[in-house]
């Protein structure tokens, strides 16, 4: 019974990844500035610098010759985060009005690290460009690539561990 | 069967298949939207939400019989069969609304989309099938074989009679309620038809799987099946439809004969006593398991529209044939592994037969990856040349591949796949990467290495004569700090005709040093700035806003310096203003049409310049330098493309000996088709002539090409007279002419080909080269020309004359980038100079063109590989970005200068995919070690 009834919240979890995974091919940088925004506001404090944003190409960083827009929003970022962590959460909790609220409490959760974990993905790809590794001059695209797989598998995986520990450790001083 | 109830395989059978089959159909809607028309769109529109629909139901359906631990019911079979069949039948009937003619047939790379979505949809059917006859066939209730044969057979003869006999006498009124009514009945049978097929095999099967006597009869139904039927089906197809059915594909191929006679003779032979002999065979099995399985795949869609062919052929059952070989061909190894594994480890026959799998494919890949090398080795043989190394080119190959690219440029009006379904897909993926070659450059590939006709290109550029121009203006301003002359020049056109869309063209000559800096037109009363685009981009979009009749201007390089200037559309009698700057290190007399203007005058700013990679010079320069007469020597480029008469080549030569023997001393004779031989002209080019192969064209244009840069690169004294000796001069490939090489040949601007009696035809290597210039006569008198050292050993050979010249002192260089600025006539020399070493080693164009478009959009100065162009609105504007987007494709390569980065985000599914490795690890290492210990 409890198998059946967790079935239905993964289901859920599950829809609402390809429903907004779908409805965000549609979207241009105005709808994905709840994601840019606060990556571009957490860029310019790091950096001490200003951005400009246009409809067309979302925020422009003069001072390093980049935009931030939809294909940078962290949207992917954020539906992955979304999926691991309800699964998380809706495989360690039983009861209803928690299970209910764990896809609520997912999608906030994993849209904060999301802006976090951008912010970290972009200020490292920066940091790196202005130490000028000859690697990033020869081959820009494959290095770009490598440091956001990095920084974004690291920092998933590391919230995961600390996130489960936490939970564990909940469950098992209520069960205690 | 015993766990094919169970609603898992389901998943396995249906929904991963149709998650594909929608990302494969996505992909495809996506790379066609441009071209197609709203009703189109909302067809495929309803095709998702339909196909959506039916596998989302089916899937919830499939994992609550899982939770709830319970089988496939009879429910189940039917309500998802009729679904599912709906949704094909739905596909077939409105098959032709989801293209459109206007999708270029390179775009869709031949996608046969009936062929994906029955190879996906099909097997989904065919389970539920299954599911179906083994839940009606329960095993404790006896069940006759014949019976349910009977009822298939009679299904066929039955429509038989019904189409052939009864409609003869009844005329049916054109009905749309009885064509549906007949549309429905027939597909009832086809239902019905298979269901008792199947379920005839079923019973057969079960009662020898429980009679538990061996079956002697099983190396003949192999036989039977392995051989004969997919034997006879060839043959048959081969017959009648001279092997190439399109809606099936091309299957006379040598290699289709040889697996089918192979497999069937594998399936026949019994195992032996001999291991050795055994796992051969099981191996040979396993590689002839891809092809079954490919023919399975193929004639899966097939399968509904079998019994048609039955109806009408009869010998329809074939086409059943790959479907009983794929299934005995998997019982087959099954048995076979059964058997092996108690004498072989299981991991050893699983490996076996997984490289028996993938033999055929590594095959083609192979193939493919050899083809690819050989398209680009001859694309680059033709427009990337290495002068200064041989490369031979597979004709055999290249013939295949040429065929292949033709053939895909053919079929656009065809929804169905030619050629071998998938595997030609593939080919083409890895051969042509979705590329595609105009028409001209076909023909010129054909010309060149097979012989054929060579078309001569369409000559793009007619001058009308009524549009002219009525007014010029210029200014000329120097500009002390980059110690260059900006000048501009302002254009009234007029179009003196009453009639509309005429167009102004002309050509302009710049001399060494001069370049266009900007360009503008007036669109209505607005004056519209130039874009500087990649060249090929900027003619598209010229060519396709000009058939539209809107307004675009253009400025491009042709050859050498010239450049071609147009501007379109004008009405009647319509004045339009336009315009261009120009900077250029020297003063000089600009000319346009019949007008000319002195740009800038003379001052005391020199217009010299060196660096270690190139010089150059000015008249005051030039004067300082050496004047010497080289000695010129003929150097015959004789046609091998046909077998010429060597006593006719003889006579020819020795009269021409007779009357200038001075040029006969170290004469030299390329012998010339689609590759070049180059010999002494002494008493052994007569035997080398007759041991060179006669075949493909007569390539004129490289044999020259390569020819006069050697020439330059080689430093001497001498230069070559070029003679051509041919029958047919007019089959000569000379699309263009060599302004561009005119540095390589300062003494002599023409060549000549003999004829009759040692008499020479005169031919312009500047100007048109395949036209003879009756005006002009062989002179033996050259020019002398100017010797400019560039250190001891290497001299270059300048034109004797006042005007200014760029002499490359290093012909491989890199541009510094810290010199590309605005308005700089250094980066303009720089961007010349790199453009003629380009000219004499073509083979760096590849690596190098995209920084040439870079390095002109960062200075606005236009080079050979840009062009102005003005557009007339935002849409326009944005369809030239999109198209030099994809002919650069890649940003990376404007770099910083040119374009801003995108911080984009890596892919959502590979951070998925890594994120659960990592994370279940442990488990997944767990699973494999089972996996491995139950095995053994």
């Amino acid at each position: 019974m409890l198998i059946n009834k967790k079935f239905g919240f993964y289901f859920s979890v599950i829809f609402i990844f390809i429903i907004l995974s779908y409805l965000f091919k549609f979207s241009n940088s105005e709808n994905t500035l709840f994601l840019t925004k606060p990556v571009s506001l957490l860029l310019e404090f790091a950096t001490n610098s200003t951005s400009t944003f246009t409809k067309e190409d979302g925020f422009y960083f003069q001072k390093f010759h980049i935009y931030i827009d939809k294909s940078c929003a962290g949207f992917h970022l954020w539906m992955n985060s979304f999926l691991i962590f309800s699964f998380l959460i809706i495989s360690k909790i039983n009861k209803n009005l928690w299970l209910f609220l764990s896809l609520f409490l997912s999608l906030i959760f994993s849209y904060s690290i999301t802006i976090i974990i951008n912010f970290f993905r972009i200020y490292s790809n920066l940091i790196l460009k202005e130490l000028n590794f000859q690697i990033m001059e020869t081959y820009p695209n494959i290095t770009h690539q490598a440091i956001g797989y990095t920084t974004t598998i690291t920092f998933l995986i590391l919230i995961y561990y600390f996130t489960n520990k936490i939970l564990n450790k909940k469950i098992y001083e209520k069960l205690s | 069967m015993k766990n094919f109830l169970n609603p898992k395989w389901m998943l396995i059978i249906s929904t991963l298949p149709v998650l594909i089959l929608a990302i494969i159909c996505y992909n495809q809607f996506e790379l066609i939207t441009p071209y197609l028309d709203e009703k189109a769109k909302e067809n495929w529109n309803y095709l998702f939400i339909f196909l959506g629909s039916v596998s989302i139901i089916a899937l919830v359906h499939s994992i609550f019989l899982i939770t709830k631990k319970k089988l496939i019911s009879l429910k189940f079979t039917i309500i998802h069969f009729i679904t599912f069949a709906a949704f094909f039948i739905f596909f077939i009937k409105n098959m032709s609304s989801y293209s459109s003619w206007r999708v270029p047939r390179w775009l869709t790379n031949t996608d046969n989309i009936f062929q994906y979505v029955g190879t996906f949809i099909i097997p989904t059917l065919i389970y539920l099938m299954i599911c179906g006859i083994k839940i009606l066939t329960p095993e404790h209730k006896k069940h006759n074989a014949l019976v349910n044969m009977g009822i298939a057979v009679a299904i066929p003869i039955s429509w038989y009679i019904v189409v052939n006999v009864i409609s003869s006498f009844w005329k049916f009124r054109s009905n749309e309620i009885i064509e549906n009514i007949g549309i429905l009945l027939f597909v009832i049978s086809v239902i019905a038809f298979f269901f008792f097929l199947f379920r005839f095999f079923y019973i057969v099967t079960r009662k020898r799987a429980n009679s538990k006597k061996s079956n002697k009869y099983q190396q003949h139904i192999n036989f039977c099946i392995g051989f004969i039927l997919p034997l006879l089906g060839l043959l048959i197809y081969a017959y009648s439809f001279e092997g190439n059915l399109q809606f099936i594909g091309k299957f006379d191929n040598f290699w289709i004969y040889f697996f089918t006679i192979v497999n069937g003779i594998v399936l026949t032979i019994r195992s032996t006593s001999n291991p050795k002999i055994n796992i051969l065979l099981f191996f040979i099995k396993s590689i002839c398991f891809t092809f079954s399985l490919y023919f399975f795949v193929i004639f899966l869609p097939l399968i509904p529209f079998s019994l048609i062919a039955i109806i009408f052929l009869g010998v329809g059952i074939l086409m059943l044939a790959p479907i009983f070989l794929f299934i005995i061909q998997v019982k087959e190894l099954r048995t076979d592994f059964d058997n092996l594994s108690k004498q072989f480890s299981s991991n050893k026959l699983i490996t076996l037969m997984i490289v028996g799998f993938l033999i055929i494919p590594i095959g083609i890949t192979i193939k493919s990856i050899k083809d690819r090398n050989t398209i680009m080795n001859t694309l680059d043989y033709i427009y990337n040349p290495n002068y200064f190394v041989t490369k031979d080119i597979n004709t055999e190959s290249l013939e295949k591949v040429i065929k292949s690219i033709r053939h895909n440029k053919q079929k656009r009006d065809q929804l169905f796949e030619n050629e071998l379904p998938f595997i030609s897909n593939y080919y083409n993926w890895i051969v042509l990467d979705n590329l595609t070659l105009s028409e001209d450059k076909l023909n010129e590939i054909e010309s060149i290495f097979f012989g054929k006709e060579y078309k001569k290109p369409i000559v793009d550029f007619v001058k009308e004569k009524d549009v002219i121009i009525k007014d010029l203006k210029h200014k000329s301003v120097f500009d002390s700090k980059n110690k260059v002359w900006i000048s501009t020049i302002d254009l009234e056109v007029l179009n003196n005709l009453d009639r509309g869309f005429r167009e102004y063209s002309t050509i302009l000559n710049l001399p060494e040093g001069a370049w266009i800096n900007d360009y503008y037109l007036y669109v209505g009363d607005k004056k519209e700035k130039g874009i500087l685009a990649e060249k090929k981009a900027a003619k598209w979009i010229y060519s396709s806003i000009k058939n539209v009749n809107r307004d675009p201007g253009i400025l491009f390089y042709t050859t050498g310096n010239t450049i071609s200037f147009r501007v379109f559309p004008f009405a009647n009698k319509e004045l339009r203003k336009t315009g261009f700057e120009i900077i250029h290190k020297e003063p000089f007399l600009f000319k346009i049409d019949d007008r000319k203007v002195q740009l800038g005058e003379k001052n005391n700013s020199s217009a010299f310049y060196e660096n270690d990679d190139f010089v150059f010079l000015t008249s005051k320069e030039k004067d300082n330098l050496l004047k010497i007469k080289r000695k010129g020597y003929f150097h015959f480029l004789i046609d091998t493309s046909k077998n010429l008469d060597r006593f006719t080549l003889e006579n020819r030569m020795e009269e021409l000996q007779k009357k200038h023997p001075e040029f006969f001393k170290n004469a030299k004779i390329t012998f010339v088709n689609r590759v070049q031989k180059t010999v002494s002209y002494d008493e052994n080019w007569k035997i080398e002539y007759e041991i060179f192969k006669k075949e493909g064209g007569f390539y004129l244009d490289r044999a020259i090409r390569e020819n006069l840069v050697k020439s330059y690169m080689n430093n001497e004294k001498t230069f070559p007279i070029f003679i051509t000796i041919t029958d047919e001069f007019d089959e000569a490939i000379l699309n263009k002419d060599f302004a561009d090489l005119k540095f390589t040949f300062p003494e002599n601007p023409f060549f000549y080909n003999l004829i009759e009696n040692g008499n020479l035809e005169t031919h312009s290597l500047i100007k048109k080269p395949r036209n003879t210039i009756d005006s002009h006569e062989f002179n033996k008198n050259f020019e002398s020309v100017l010797e400019y050292e560039i250190n001891l050993t290497k001299s270059r050979f300048l034109a004797n004359n006042s005007g200014s010249e760029l002499v490359l002192k290093n012909e491989l260089f890199n541009i510094p980038e810290d010199l590309i600025q605005e308005n700089s006539a250094i980066t303009g020399l720089y961007m010349d100079a790199k453009n003629r070493s380009f000219l004499l080693y073509p083979n760096t164009l590849e690596n190098d063109w995209k920084k040439q478009v870079k390095y002109s959009f960062q200075s606005r100065i236009m080079n050979r590989f840009t062009s102005y162009i003005v557009v007339e609105n935002e849409s326009q504007k944005k369809a030239l970005l999109k198209k030099q987007e994809e002919i650069l494709s890649g940003k990376n390569t404007l770099d910083a200068g040119e374009e801003a980065q995108r911080m984009s985000e890596p892919s959502m599914y590979i951070v998925l995919i890594l994120f659960l490795i990592i994370i279940y690890r442990k488990k997944i290492k767990h699973f494999l070690r089972k996996v491995s210990i139950q095995n053994q």
